[in-house]
């Protein structure tokens, strides 16, 4: 008996092993999902080891040489210098901490009550709770969420966590809907059923029945939604209700570097430049991840 | 379900997604931490003349009452005063809002017409470099965001090649006409002013593309996706073993069945439209709803922003309405369907 349940097991692993081969098998049969894990690796080692892989750490926050200010790109400042002398490159990878961490935390805050909305209203569909609960994200989704953001830091002082609160205040619904669509056409399936008539709880159907049967269009809604929490939260600071300075934040400085154009036009198009490879990063990796789940609703 | 009856549905929805919005940006513009209109009249004012204010606005009655008394206001199409300039915000905002108007919609159509075209010319050249180049521009079109293209553009067109101007809505040099609808292009058209015309539509250019640029790449690409989906039927299959011509094909049978998932995708391309146009009108100088809005984010005018966020939420609303409506009547198997996600 023993030995059988351990067989089972073994079974079980070489199973899963399998799966992930296979699934390897079809995301790297597109050589764009790999250029999109190879950039959102990239932007990520760059985030962490920031202060090692810059060429100068110091010139991330409120730092000044006048000397070099407005420096053209260079051997000795690749991306050039800003009006007041500071490494643009540097300041870009320093950016990339905040872009993703804004991204990162947007979405592990917003996707959870997002999803335990969907799930209750679709489980519960064409109840009170259903309609309750959608009409709610209705609501939300009825505002272009940019806009909400926007007046949600109106009232709030102008900053990195305030900016990451009002947007994932207006993400969550985006969540809700997705699961919401799922979960109902879930519902009424056999499997279900079979749980209800067991007696199994509607948590334990819910979370354990359903949920799992939505992960995939959830995790490949959660990498494209990095990317384009990346550019609402680069378009709050350039609006100047993100970030502030001298914090380096790429939509920051597109919007400082703009009041040197053309002359200097580095000093806004190598941010702006790099917030698309960033975004375009995690574009390709989502594509890639649809393709390979074969997920449809995202 | 007959036309009519899913109108008037879709009507009786959106009425209370309004309420809702209302009662959220209300609640939204009233938990501020601190007085607004202490911070309006500045520190050293008397607390009288802050009390005075604060009674005048109604801002020391309890919140239901509040809510209730800027509803009542909101639908007689009366936002309050700006606590800021003490104006009236719907008189600020009726002068702001055509040109983001003027904007949104040149920027809609050049997304539509262009988006389409697109679309077009890759499935016709399925595979080519044409359909290559179009699939590389609606990439770029979602990563990239409005204002990157805006400067991008500022850079190439206005600055390097000098095409187009960069700023405001008409050359100084000529007379504006007068306000009729607060649309320039309209109004002077309106008026027979040519001139004018021409400068507002030149002015219009570089900021209605790079707002339409999100919108353009995915209406091009489900243009593409759908139409290539739709050239695999049996229908278009059984057009050509009758000898139809493939132009004609095209035009008359492949088009219109596929152009329903573009429009239906509109109403959520308008809200983008909506939302990018604040930092497309920073980059052009655009005296806009958007930039009244932004300022009035900046200086914590709550009539003022409330007003903004109401009406872009209005506006969107309504234009979804329609979306829904037109693709209804382009596609009865909508009619048909309950569905609860197109309720939006």
């Amino acid at each position: 008996m023993h030995s059988d349940t351990r067989e089972i097991q073994q079974r079980l692993w070489e199973k899963r092993k399998d799966n992930l081969r296979r699934a390897w098998y079809k995301f790297s049969g597109n050589y764009l999902s790999i250029v999109g894990l190879v950039i959102v690796l990239i932007v990520i080692l760059l985030a962490i080891f920031a202060p090692w892989v810059s060429p100068y750490p110091e010139h991330r926050g409120a730092f000044v040489d006048f000397s070099k200010s407005m420096e053209p790109p260079s051997s000795e400042h690749l991306l050039g210098t800003d009006a007041v002398g500071r490494d643009i490159l540097t300041r870009v990878i320093f950016g990339f901490r905040f872009s993703l961490m804004m991204g990162f935390v947007v979405i592990g805050l917003a996707a959870p009550p997002g999803i335990v909305a969907g799930l209750v209203a679709g489980y519960f569909r064409d109840t009170w709770v259903d309609t309750l609960i959608m009409r709610i994200t209705d609501v939300f989704l009825a505002v272009p969420p940019l806009i909400l953001a926007m007046a949600i830091t109106a009232v709030l002082p102008p900053n990195v966590f305030y900016a990451m609160l009002a947007v994932t205040l207006m993400w969550w619904p985006w969540y809700a809907r997705l699961v919401y669509g799922i979960a109902s056409s879930l519902q009424n399936e056999f499997f279900v059923q079979a749980a209800q008539v067991t007696g199994a709880s509607t948590p334990y159907i819910i979370f354990k029945e359903i949920l799992p049967n939505s992960v995939s269009a959830i995790f490949t809604k959660m990498t494209l939604d990095v990317g384009i929490v990346i550019i609402i939260a680069a378009s709050l600071s350039f609006v100047g209700l993100g970030a502030q300075p001298p914090t380096p934040d790429l939509g920051t400085m597109v919007s400082d570097g703009a009041k040197y154009m053309p002359d200097q036009w580095w000093m806004t198009v190598c941010p702006a430049l790099a917030i698309v490879f960033t975004v375009l990063g995690f574009n390709l990796l989502g594509d890639g991840l649809r393709d390979m789940l074969a997920v449809e609703e995202v | 379900m007959k036309l009519s009856t899913f109108i008037l549905r879709r009507l009786a929805l959106s009425v209370g997604v309004l309420l809702g919005l209302s009662i959220l940006i209300f609640v939204i513009s009233r938990v501020v931490p601190g007085d607004p209109v202490r911070l309006a009249l500045g520190a050293r004012a008397p607390q009288e003349v802050v009390d005075n204010l604060s009674a005048e606005m109604h801002l020391d009655r309890s919140y239901p009452v509040q809510y209730v008394m800027w509803l009542k206001g909101v639908v007689q199409g009366d936002f309050g005063t700006s606590l800021y300039t003490r104006r009236s915000v719907s008189q600020d905002v009726r002068s702001f809002l055509p040109a983001t108007l003027e904007l949104a919609i040149f920027a809609g159509i050049m997304m539509t017409f262009f988006g389409i075209l697109l679309g077009v010319l890759s499935v016709q050249k399925k595979n080519s470099w044409v359909d290559n180049v179009v699939r590389i521009i609606s990439y770029l079109g979602v990563v990239t965001p409005a204002f990157v293209f805006a400067i991008v553009f500022v850079l190439l067109f206005g600055f390097y090649m000098d095409a187009f101007p960069i700023s405001g809505r008409i050359s100084p040099s000529v007379t504006p006409p007068p306000f009729i609808t607060g649309m320039i292009t309209v109004d002077s058209l309106i008026t027979g002013n040519f001139r004018a015309f021409f400068s507002a539509l030149t002015h219009l250019f570089l900021p209605a593309l790079s707002l339409s640029m999100a919108g353009l790449s995915q209406q091009a690409r489900i243009a593409r996706s759908s139409m290539s989906d739709n050239l695999q039927k049996d229908y278009i299959l059984a057009h050509r073993a009758y000898g139809i011509p493939e132009r004609k094909i095209m035009s008359r049978y492949l088009l219109k069945p596929s152009l329903i998932p573009t429009v239906s995708i509109l109403g959520l391309d308008f809200a983008a439209l909506l939302s990018n146009a604040f930092l497309v009108e920073l980059v052009f100088n655009w005296p806009g709803i958007s930039r009244y809005g932004v300022n009035a984010i900046l200086r914590k005018d709550l009539n003022a922003v409330a007003a903004v966020v109401m009406i872009l939420g209005i506006t969107f609303v309504v234009v979804n309405i329609i979306v829904d409506v037109v693709v209804a009547y382009l596609d009865p198997r909508i009619r048909m369907r309950r569905d609860r996600t197109s309720a939006l």
